[in-house]
């Protein structure tokens, strides 16, 4: 099932019906009733893969907590956390795992040909394997008591709104909110709203029509570098309108239910320098990566090389975290080695520092933008003979029609992605329109305003959707 | 302040926010002249009622089914009765895919009662067994006409994530609501229009002169060379054009033939056959011929386990990927044969030599290949 569906609006004001009037447990176990079938409505065996790392992750974390030894602590760790991690090479690395080498052999003359294995991934998989490995760290780290209620770890790991592309929460800021009942709250259902309305705006009229345009730059064969890189800004907008607004309809349908999801955006489109731009996109999975993959190889205390090997690796980690695919492992890589060159050419260039003033800060955020943009054209571009012609393309080829076009598809995407990338962020007032604060709940300003951007979100809705729809992107990691 | 009192306050805002857009998009209907509704047309004339009564009609003996690549293959259906000598009938829908197949082969072709002695698939690649492909944008309109997502086959090989009668009729309800496709449309063309002023660059080209040099920009030939014939039909249906440096547009396609009834509607085309006492012919079309590199293993192992399967369940599957009787000369665009009436009346030739042996004799072999 998908947000922007009406058997999803339904489907939530059905469980709103009954929420509200059920018991805490009642409340979970409703909870937990609705995200399985929110997860198995198209395929009904994916009930069998949730429930057993469920029940397989809340008993080994148990086990973890209640084990007398350090060796049987360790023992139930390594076990919760090789069978998620077995579980998600299996569905998601071993078609690509057993095509890369057998593709190898065949080159070599060892085999006859390549073996393609088709696994079907179901959806989400990515997203909860990480946060129940998150969960298993942080109880055998000592930071989070092991959950007791099943009930209440089935709710934490199979949460509708955030289950099949995040944001990946922690067992810390989850589990107390399942914990005590949830009231009806009007602020929440307020700014509940709002978020709904706006992350379908994303959706439907920002990433769609961005998705048009560079699918169509992107199905070329003989695209000019006007052309490509007018692709390349078209899908900018559309992978941060898309997983944006996804996040906030996700956030906007757990408030509506009492619960407060974390943040995973934070205008990453104005960092002033790579290392912010992943400080400020998909949140959640960038301190995931900080917490228990760079910190425990070392982080920065071991020296600047150490530093930056231990940020290649975390990045070629997040990229092959993405797909099974080259094309993300060039693109992780990519990341890591901006990330970790960034602070050495800010040593030496003070502009890329913080120097400059304003125009320090235009000219860091206008680099890091172009960054980031070389870097989706990896992300989009599957095929690496494609991607080299790309990266080769000479500008002064271009004719000026070539020039016109991919000047007109860039702009029309900035165009619909106004509202994301100026709007919001000048009106940073309007971002806190989207949180909740119950001292606002009398005042009329907040509630005009609220009123407003709603209206707004659905009269854009109404007028600019683009009727050619497209599934969610990150859906498919 | 009283928590009813907060609640109206609630109410009345969601009122508000319905309201509003309802007025606003009614307004700019008036302002701008623009119709509220859209008369609803069928884009591709397609009308599985006028088949069905067709059918029941004209009692075919033998009925073809497909995509663009039957209709730019087959384009005078009367023609090629005469050429095989027994009653034809044509229904090409352009851009459809198995499922919608399937459902013209239950809902239409079974429904009508005509009972064809044959009914032939056209496809290509690995259509047959890629069930959710080309299930969504341009095809919904022929999926709910043909009540697709109630239909318990649907069901066991797309699972529950079809769109059922009642969220039809809610949609439906919503767009009675908000009835602004006109104003879409409009408000959508200034958003382009906006970004060609802004894109000038020196020329003192008009929006329509800008619109058809894009047009022309992104015609078939600029494509990717390993997309497929229709890529338009599948980007409009599905948003999202996928590409790879081999076979392109079925990169997300299966690569291995799986047989079972939960991962493709060819199963059920076979037990509906059998059923009803329809023979089913599988015909697979060679595509556009490219450079010399050669077939995929897995593809040819693909149709190897394909044609084993369909021999075994008394199906005939013809492939004319091979036959150098149809050089590049013959196709169009993509995939798409021309529509020059030398290279019809060849192609059919070429069709009714690879069926004659089994369409109207009622005699027909299990399976063959190229005769």
């Amino acid at each position: 099932m998908v947000f922007q569906s009406i058997e999803y609006l339904i489907f939530l004001v059905c469980v709103l019906a009954v929420y509200f009037w059920l018991p805490r447990r009642g409340q979970n176990a409703l909870l937990v009733a609705a995200s399985y079938v929110f997860y198995c409505w198209v395929h009904h065996w994916y009930l069998i893969l949730i429930g057993v790392t469920t029940l397989f992750d809340w008993f080994c974390a148990r086990g973890i907590e209640d084990s007398q030894t350090a060796r049987g602590r360790k023992a139930y760790f390594i076990t919760s956390i090789s069978v998620n991690f077995a579980i998600l090479g299996v569905f998601k690395y071993f078609g690509f795992f057993t095509e890369n080498l057998t593709g190898a052999l065949a080159s070599m003359g060892v085999m006859e040909s390549p073996v393609f294995i088709h696994i079907a991934l179901p959806a989400g998989i990515s997203f909860f394997t990480f946060q129940s490995v998150s969960y298993a760290v942080d109880v055998y780290r000592g930071q989070t008591k092991a959950c007791r209620s099943l009930l209440d770890y089935a709710a934490f790991v199979s949460f509708f709104p955030q289950l099949v592309a995040g944001p990946i929460e922690r067992a810390h800021h989850m589990l107390p909110q399942y914990a005590r009942p949830r009231a009806l709250r009007l602020e929440g259902v307020r700014t509940g709203l709002v978020l709904l309305l706006w992350g379908l705006f994303q959706k439907v009229v920002i990433a769609d029509s961005a998705a048009l345009l560079a699918d169509k730059v992107f199905s070329l064969g003989d695209a000019s570098f006007p052309m490509l890189w007018g692709g390349v800004i078209a899908f900018g907008v559309q992978i941060y309108a898309d997983f944006s607004g996804y996040t906030d309809m996700a956030r906007g349908s757990a408030r509506l239910l009492g619960i407060e999801l974390c943040k995973n955006f934070d205008h990453p489109y104005l960092a002033q320098s790579p290392g912010e731009f992943w400080r400020r996109w998909h949140i959640s999975l960038s301190t995931w990566f900080r917490d228990y993959v760079y910190i425990p190889l070392g982080g920065s205390r071991a020296g600047k090389w150490m530093m930056a090997r231990n940020l290649i690796i975390t990045f070629f980690l997040s990229g092959l975290w993405h797909g099974a695919a080259w094309n993300y492992v060039v693109w992780g890589v990519y990341h890591g080695l901006l990330v970790a060159m960034w602070p050495v050419l800010a040593a030496r260039v003070p502009l890329l520092g913080d120097k400059g003033g304003v125009g320090g800060v235009i000219l860091r955020a206008a680099l890091t933008f172009v960054l980031m943009h070389i870097g989706w054209l990896m992300f989009r571009e599957h095929s690496l003979t494609m991607l080299a012609h790309d990266l080769t393309l000479n500008p002064l080829a271009a004719d000026a029609a070539e020039w016109r076009i991919g000047a007109a598809i860039g702009i029309e995407a900035l165009l619909y992605g106004l509202p994301l990338f100026v709007i919001l962020p000048v009106l940073q007032r309007l971002g806190a329109l989207m949180e909740v604060d119950d001292n606002r709940l009398l005042e009329w300003r907040w509630t005009l305003l609220q009123t407003g951007a709603a209206t707004a979100c659905l009269i854009g809705i109404t007028t600019l959707r683009c009727n050619v729809g497209n599934d969610f992107i990150y859906f498919q990691f | 302040m009283h928590s009813n009192t907060l609640a109206l306050r609630l109410v009345i805002q969601l009122l508000i926010v319905g309201i509003v857009p309802m007025a606003v998009t009614s307004l700019a209907c008036h302002r701008w002249n623009i119709p509220r509704r859209e008369v609803h047309r069928d884009r591709d004339a397609f009308n599985p009622r006028a088949f069905v009564q067709e059918l029941r009609r004209d009692k075919p003996e033998w009925v073809l089914v497909g995509n663009s690549m039957l209709g730019s293959r087959v384009m005078d259906e009367e023609k090629l009765e005469e050429a095989v000598g027994v009653r034809t009938k044509v229904i090409a829908k352009g851009g459809s895919q198995s499922a919608v197949w399937f459902l013209i082969f239950k809902q239409i072709i079974v429904e009508s009662e005509a009972k064809p002695k044959w009914v032939t698939f056209f496809f290509r690649h690995t259509d047959l067994t890629w069930a959710d492909f080309r299930i969504a944008g341009v095809q919904t309109d022929g999926i709910t006409q043909m009540d697709g997502t109630a239909q318990p086959e649907w069901r066991e090989v797309l699972g529950n994530g079809g769109r059922s009668a009642w969220v039809s009729v809610m949609e439906s309800g919503l767009k009675e609501l908000f009835p602004s496709s006109f104003l879409n449309f409009e408000m959508r063309r200034s958003m382009q229009t906006w970004s060609f002023d802004l894109t000038r660059l020196g020329a003192n080209l008009g929006p329509n002169k800008r619109r058809e040099e894009l047009n022309e920009r992104f015609r078939l030939a600029h494509l990717r060379h390993d997309l497929g014939g229709d890529t338009a039909l599948a980007q409009d249906a599905s948003g999202a054009v996928h590409d790879d440096d081999d076979e392109a547009s079925y990169v997300l396609g299966p690569r291995v033939f799986d047989p079972s009834p939960r991962a493709s509607f060819l199963p059920h085309f076979v037990a509906l056959a059998a059923e009803n006492g329809i023979r089913l012919h599988f015909h697979r079309v060679k595509r556009r011929p490219r450079d010399s590199s050669p077939t995929s293993d897995w593809l040819v192992r693909y149709m190897s386990d394909l044609e084993q399967w369909l021999e075994d369940n008394g199906c005939v599957f013809t492939d004319e990927t091979g036959d150098p009787a149809l050089p590049l000369d013959v196709y169009a665009d993509g995939d798409h044969l021309s529509g020059d009436p030398a290279v019809q009346a060849r192609y059919r030739e070429l069709l009714v030599a690879r069926v004659r042996h089994f369409i109207g004799t009622g005699a027909p072999s299990a399976a063959s290949t190229d005769p």
